[in-house]
């Protein structure tokens, strides 16, 4: 029990953090008046009959954003370590902790630029269709 | 042992009262100052000057009829607003109040859990409220929702690469990830914001949109998407996003305080005083980026975390990586300059592309 403490705590937050926001959602559930009318049930759409549900195709370029994100977060994953024992990389020899990284950040900004110039960076926000 | 656990109970439930308790607070807070720039009162029937205004809110939608839609996704439904509040709360649990202090005899820290990934754990958590949203939006089935959510979880995700980077500025100098180390460290050494001037603001603006905060808040704006992915939610499931909202800003604005402007430390004033000035202040900073911008359109922030933000980011950690291999004493003025050179670099590009296209919009 006691190898990990920090963690069993964060646990045990966790769990109780969870707790107290289901029991909210439970006891309010309770409490609030239940008289479901047809008008109520039905999905907003600004006053108008709501045409067909939301189980439709949408745009791709979110899925792109997701990817992209995907990427690049794996990549700054690899850049926390090296920041960790970067001080210990420098006094060993001086510039091969920059290097190194640098060749590695090198090779993704690559990658970074030629999505740049395909140019899933502007459509994908574009505002023509949503 | 058991001493240990009644006292780790209690901490538990201080850390609960106090997020959930800072969200009137801070809603308050918000409705007063935001009137204030505007030139306006607040509330200020409910009680003496307001006070009870969020609390008359908070009742009235507990006591509101729950509708859920007839052909949403019942459970999902039911568990997205719980998915998106249970990470903003968490992310207290590494969040360093105060010093040690001594009671009945044992050293108890003021913070829940000292993990030695304690930042990790804290962008690990950024990300997981995405999921919230996207539920939130999805289990509607409804277009709107689905939308807002789409945008909200694409621009949420899009911000918390620049986050992360910057804060690798700040790993770079202390080399921990513990919280409780990094303000140790900067207790011994100097405040990060100094060292890196340019990663704090940077983590701020990211910040700011992180937490779908003006004017980064076109995913929830009334004249866009009614109300984004939380449209067809009404009672105390609105509610709930809406704590999860102001416990996101306040964990946020922690984690900054924390790694940025010294956590605890401060001359004469017990420390968890001072944690809370300057978790306040940059609360303020929040309210007052609301209160001041205009609202920014979805591609222009997108295009921000991308081709503005991420570079930037990038470009000081590796200038304070190259600084560090000077062979000078090191001194926060020398680290500093590095950062505010790659803001200087920045403008200066943007200045000269400005007068690029103007001399070519002049000739055509």
């Amino acid at each position: 029990m006691q190898i990990q403490q920090p963690y069993l705590i964060v646990l045990v937050f966790g769990v109780a953090t969870v707790g107290v926001a289901g029991g909210l959602v439970a006891v309010a559930a309770l409490f609030g008046q239940r008289k479901p009318t047809r008008g109520k049930l039905e999905p907003y759409e600004c006053g108008i009959r709501a045409v067909g549900d939301a189980r439709v195709r949408f745009p791709v370029k979110f899925y792109l954003v997701g990817i992209m994100f995907l990427l690049f977060s794996l990549e700054v994953i690899f850049f926390v370590p090296w920041a960790i024992v970067y001080r210990d990389l420098v006094v060993q020899s001086r510039l091969f902790g920059v290097i190194e990284m640098g060749i590695f950040l090198f090779i993704l900004v690559i990658g970074y630029v030629y999505v740049w110039q395909r140019g899933a960076f502007d459509w994908a926000e574009a505002e023509r269709d949503v | 042992m058991l001493v240990q656990i009644l006292i780790l109970a209690i901490k538990i439930v201080c850390v609960l009262l106090f997020v959930m308790g800072m969200v009137p607070v801070l809603i308050y807070i918000e409705r007063k100052l935001i009137a204030d720039f505007q030139q306006r009162l607040g509330p200020h029937r409910v009680g003496p000057w307001g006070v009870l205004q969020p609390i008359a809110d908070g009742l009235k939608l507990f006591l509101k009829e729950d509708i859920m839609p007839a052909n949403a996704n019942k459970l999902v439904y039911v568990l997205a607003p719980i998915a998106s509040m249970a990470p903003a709360i968490m992310m207290f649990a590494v969040i360093p109040f105060g010093e040690p202090v001594d009671v009945l005899g044992h050293r108890v820290g003021l913070w829940l859990a000292d993990l030695n990934i304690g930042l990790l754990y804290v962008l690990a958590l950024s990300s997981l409220g995405v999921y919230g949203i996207i539920l939130g939006g999805w289990s509607s089935n409804s277009k709107y929702p689905l939308l807002g959510s789409m945008r909200s979880a694409a621009q949420m995700v899009s911000y918390e690469l620049p986050l992360a980077v910057t804060l690798l500025g700040p790993l770079l100098l202390a080399g921990t990830l513990s919280m409780v180390g990094l303000v140790e460290w900067q207790m011994s050494n100097h405040w990060l914001v100094l060292m890196q001037p340019v990663a704090f603001v940077l983590f701020m603006l990211c910040a700011v949109a992180e937490t779908n905060r003006a004017p980064f808040d076109l995913p929830e704006a009334e004249s866009e998407l009614v109300a984004g992915f939380h449209t067809e939610y009404s009672g105390f499931k609105f509610a709930m996003f809406f704590m999860a909202e102001y416990a996101a800003i306040v964990s946020i604005c922690a984690v900054a305080v924390t790694v940025f402007l010294g956590g605890w430390s401060g001359p004469v004033l017990p420390p968890i005083m001072w944690f809370l000035i300057k978790l306040f202040a940059l609360i303020f900073i929040f309210m007052w980026l609301r209160a001041t911008f205009p609202r920014l359109r979805y591609d222009h922030f997108m295009q921000l975390a991308w081709l503005r933000l991420l570079p930037l980011a990038l470009a000081s950690v590796f200038l304070t990586a190259l600084v560090l291999c000077l062979p000078v004493p090191e001194s926060p003025a020398l680290v500093a300059a590095a950062n505010a050179g790659v803001i200087a670099a920045v403008l200066l590009f943007e200045l000269l592309m400005r007068a690029r296209r103007r001399l070519v919009q002049e000739k055509g």
